[in-house]
């Protein structure tokens, strides 16, 4: 274990997040700004549509058993953070093209550099839901603890599509970060009902790119 | 309305904003030993603001129905083109084309509210733009690109535009008439140059996008809408004087004047009371006192940014027209402030004392209407607004009592200044 932190700092500083992380741990830390969170912006993802609205992927053996009832479609929605191989281990994805489009993008991530941010949910079959960004708690980061934070929003699919209003699909994204973690106690979603806004302006920290860290 | 929509927005995010500041600091102050202070009541009946007449247009000549009932055609035609219930494989496209143009219609088939002719041509361009919006999302869904035809446009809107603004010489019968007549077209023009610009674009796949799409061909037709209504204004307003002359030069000489005059009469108010917080030594916690200071400070800053946005742009009769705006407000916040001094404004409010300073708004604007001068009409607007705004809150059972009555002060008082701050805005034009 005396080893994973090491590589933590020297992984997280490839990417660019140690000094982040660093600074975020100390507040008299000069040419930083205040923040919660951190950007990542060489993640790769993986997404997938069920159109038959089953689970993609479940934390159990079994996948909840298709159901058109509100519950149900509830189920089929999930969230999890994987920084290790092991943790492949507690997930069933479902036996389908997009389950196993999931399954296999995590399963070849190197977790020695990298972790997984996977999530699943429900969405009406005429819309879809896109996503915006990704960015982790640099302080928790710094204690080997991975919160990852994605952001999504929802449109309508395109008009040729044809969809039905009230049916429900499932969509998954495996979200890969090119940072390493001992352990991920929390995670964070949100939603946008609209993909037209913009993401917040940049900051500009010509101090922090000198130094080759924060480029938000 | 279509002269300073910006600034109604402006006003209504500060009344929101002053009341929200309000009740924070409210919340957070000392009520002890105040413990006999009857408590306002949490509303008051609907009717208990009641409604103010607005004056005769100011717009000095009669306004054509023609530019309405062409906004009007153009509207239902393009309404025409889109079928009740579209066919669109994305069933929840087409619902939601579907419903848009159900409320486009309804809208279209909606009584214009009895106002000034600018503002009904302000409500037509609304309605347009609805229509071009339902229609350029049915268009883009069912497999049409517009994008050529509408860059296009944006260019034909745009040379349009720029023409009719080269040749603003502000030609009049008087430098007052000027600014009265000119202030909507320069209000148009700026309208036009914004809708015209490609905030929204159109999409390079219409089809993934069509409610983009329809919302980029609205803009442009609002532009249009604008360009057209700008000249109609200006024809309307040429075709009726005769000999008209420039007063472009009186138009910047008096607009460069009251702006000084606003800066100058500003920092006299303010060393007149004692600083810019000359009530900071009183206890107005929880009154309509404290809201009416707030609104008074809102409404001057806003109404200040409003004449230096307008000089900078170089439209010189919206600058007249703002700088007496503000001239009315600073004397409105100096009333203000000495009422207060005076140990006004610290009461309770209740039910009556609304429906008495309504009924004091409702005198002051309605002294304004008889006095039939059109600059001084043009001025006391944002008063009625906030009169109008203050009654639909009311009639919606929203907003505390204490800030309808604190609003309903700020307007009387705003309408009572008007009459001079016309006069003082015409001797710098004539």
């Amino acid at each position: 274990m005396a080893e994973i932190p090491r590589r933590r700092a020297l992984l997280a500083a490839a990417s660019g997040i140690a000094a982040l992380a660093g600074c975020a741990g100390s507040e008299s830390a000069s040419n930083s700004y205040p923040t919660r969170e951190r950007p990542i912006e060489d993640y790769e993802i993986e997404t997938a549509r069920d159109e038959a609205g089953d689970a993609l992927v479940a934390a159990s053996e079994t996948l909840p058993s298709p159901s058109a009832d509100e519950p149900a479609r509830g189920r089929r929605g999930a969230r999890r953070v994987l920084v290790a191989g092991d943790d492949l281990a507690g997930l069933t994805f479902a036996e389908t093209d997009p389950g196993e489009a999931l399954r296999s993008f995590c399963a070849a991530t190197d977790f020695d550099a990298a972790s997984v941010y996977l999530l699943s949910m429900p969405v009406r079959a005429c819309r879809e839901i896109r996503f915006r960004s990704v960015s982790v708690d640099p302080g928790d980061l710094a204690e080997g603890d991975l919160h990852p934070h994605a952001r999504f929003c929802e449109a309508y699919r395109p008009a040729d599509v044809e969809c039905a209003p009230d049916e429900f699909h499932t969509v998954g994204f495996a979200i890969r970060i090119p940072v390493a973690a001992d352990r991920s106690t929390g995670s964070g979603r949100g939603m946008s009902s609209s993909c037209r806004r913009r993401d917040r302006p940049a900051v500009f920290n010509a101090s922090a790119a000198e130094s080759g860290g924060d480029g938000a | 309305m279509t002269t300073g929509s910006g600034s109604r927005r402006r006003f209504l995010a500060g009344v929101a904003t002053a009341g929200a500041a309000a009740l924070g600091g409210c919340s957070a102050l000392p009520f002890s030993g105040e413990a006999d202070r009857r408590e306002a009541p949490e509303s008051v009946p609907a009717d208990a603001v009641g409604s103010v007449e607005w004056p005769a247009s100011p717009f000095p000549v009669a306004v054509s129905e023609s530019l309405a009932d062409a906004h009007e055609s153009r509207a239902l035609e393009m309404l025409a083109d889109v079928p009740a219930d579209p066919t669109v494989p994305n069933a929840a496209v087409a619902e939601k084309i579907g419903s848009d143009r159900e409320r486009a219609r309804e809208r279209a088939d909606a009584i214009a509210p009895d106002r000034w002719p600018v503002d009904v041509l302000t409500t037509w361009r609304g309605r347009r733009e609805d229509a071009a919006a339902v229609r350029g999302a049915y268009r883009a869904a069912t497999g049409t690109d517009d994008g050529a035809e509408l860059v296009a446009r944006r260019r034909a809107v745009r040379d349009d535009r720029g023409a009719l603004a080269t040749d603003l010489t502000y030609r009049a019968a008087s430098p007052t008439e000027a600014a009265l007549a000119y202030e909507p077209v320069e209000s148009l023009l700026a309208r036009c140059a914004e809708q015209v610009e490609p905030r929204v674009t159109y999409p390079a796949d219409p089809v993934a996008d069509p409610f983009r799409a329809g919302e980029a061909m609205a803009s442009v037709e609002g532009a249009r809408a604008a360009a057209t209504d700008a000249e109609g204004l200006r024809e309307a307003y040429l075709g009726s004087r005769d000999d008209p002359v420039p007063q472009w030069g009186s138009l910047i000489a008096a607009a460069d004047e009251l702006r000084g005059s606003v800066s100058r009469t500003r920092s006299a108010v303010r060393e007149r009371l004692g600083g810019e917080d000359p009530l900071g030594d009183e206890d107005l916690s929880g009154t309509v006192a404290q809201e009416l200071v707030a609104t008074s400070d809102l409404r001057i800053e806003s109404a200040i940014d409003d004449v230096e946005g307008a000089v900078d742009a170089g439209d010189h009769a919206t600058a007249v027209v703002d700088a007496g705006t503000a001239l009315a407000n600073i004397e409105a916040y100096r009333t203000a402030v000495g009422e207060i001094r005076d140990g006004e404004h610290r009461e309770v409010p209740s039910e009556s004392s609304v429906r008495s300073v309504a009924e004091r708004a409702r005198a002051a604007v309605d002294g304004v209407a008889a006095g039939d001068d059109p600059l001084a009409a043009r001025l006391v607007r944002p008063g009625v607004e906030l009169f109008g705004y203050v009654a639909d809150r009311v009639e919606e059972g929203y907003g505390s009592v204490r800030r309808t009555q604190a609003s309903l002060v700020y307007a009387a008082l705003y309408a009572s200044a008007v009459p001079a701050a016309a006069d003082f805005a015409r001797e710098r034009l004539e």
